[in-house]
């Protein structure tokens, strides 16, 4: 039973030969497979080592079973630790590549772990000057703006 | 590729990041910058928010405010009851609150000496009590639904309470949440 693969095309120029359903998990890809069959598809956005990353993923999530869909795998609490581990091993410059890699690929679950880790990072900041040195925000407010928001947001937490 | 927080679309910001904070991070997210300002009003308190699917609530661990909140089975793709987490509300840390509770936005927290009328989205406001607390004191808070400016109101009731027999009522008190000290 040979399985059918595809080739992704990094920025770089580097392929990736990938099964097909591993790659379909993009919904992106689905697409491009259906329209361009037997293509390679350039992925000019994406960096090798994301791309690299993305597969990672995706092979963890590939549904085995050929009709499947979207549905999550079976062992949804093993999947679950596994990424965990998966996000919190990437730094935090990549992890935002790898969000946009999600978005821009559409590939809804894994889009939703890197969010989440985005989210549970803000939320271990303990105020804003923190979230902005840990995302390299700059603070655009004026002194007024700053005393507006503290006089709203007189809540104490 | 080197994404930056600001290179990110405004919705995905809004809608999948900032939305999953929990909220007792507001005050920090909206003092980062204009755009997360705007964006927290509408994705993490506005009409736009996914809270709809979330519990938010508050419970004490070792006599400390946390707010809990974790993601409803069925409106996710996972089945299960989605990370329950908490945190602590950290100003509130000099406070032993023995009890708590929750009403629109409002948090009504007993202290062991004092109750306390802390509304979530205004200013904390210290509410003396007219009697002496007893831990067996019972509360509910809840709103006026006549008037257009909802005005919360705390039932105290106090309690003969006896462990083998049905607690007897003894009286009750209501405090305006207007009222200051």
């Amino acid at each position: 039973m040979s399985k059918k693969m595809i080739v992704l095309k990094s920025s770089e120029g580097v392929s990736f030969v990938v099964e097909e359903a591993v790659a379909r998990q993009s919904k992106i890809i689905s697409f491009l497979v259906e329209e361009f069959p037997d293509r390679e598809l350039p992925l000019t956005n994406m960096t090798s080592e994301i791309l690299r990353k993305t597969i990672e993923y995706c092979k963890k999530h590939v549904v085995e079973d050929d009709g499947g869909g979207d549905s999550s795998s079976s062992s949804s609490g093993d999947l679950k630790e596994w990424d965990v581990k998966f996000v919190a091993e990437i730094d935090q410059p990549r992890l935002m590549d790898l969000l946009m890699a999600a978005n821009y690929l559409d590939i809804p679950s894994l889009l939703d772990v890197t969010c989440q880790k985005v989210a549970d990072t803000i939320a271990a900041c303990n105020d804003e000057k923190e979230i902005r040195a840990t995302f390299n925000i700059e603070n655009d407010f004026t002194e007024e703006e700053v005393e507006a928001i503290r006089m709203e947001n007189q809540y104490p937490i | 590729m080197m994404t930056m927080m600001c290179d990110l679309p405004h919705d995905l910001l809004g809608e999948k990041i900032l939305a999953k904070v929990p909220i007792t991070s507001l005050k920090a997210i909206r003092s980062t910058c204009k755009l997360w300002n705007v964006l927290s009003k509408d994705f993490i308190v506005g009409k736009t928010t996914s809270r709809q699917h979330e519990f938010l609530g508050f419970m004490t661990i070792r006599s400390k405010v946390c707010s809990l909140r974790f993601g409803l089975p069925g409106t996710h793709n996972h089945d299960a009851l989605v990370d329950p987490s908490t945190k602590q509300v950290r100003l509130l840390d000099q406070v032993e609150i023995t009890k708590i509770f929750h009403c629109d936005g409002l948090v009504l927290c007993v202290t062991k000496e004092n109750s306390k009328l802390y509304p979530y989205l205004g200013q904390t406001k210290w509410i003396e009590t007219r009697k002496q607390l007893h831990k067996s004191n019972m509360y509910a808070l809840g709103c006026n639904n006549n008037s257009k400016v909802p005005n919360y109101k705390i039932l105290r009731l106090h309690c003969c309470y006896n462990h083998y027999t049905h607690g007897r009522l003894s009286g009750s008190e209501i405090y305006d949440s207007m009222e200051c000290s």
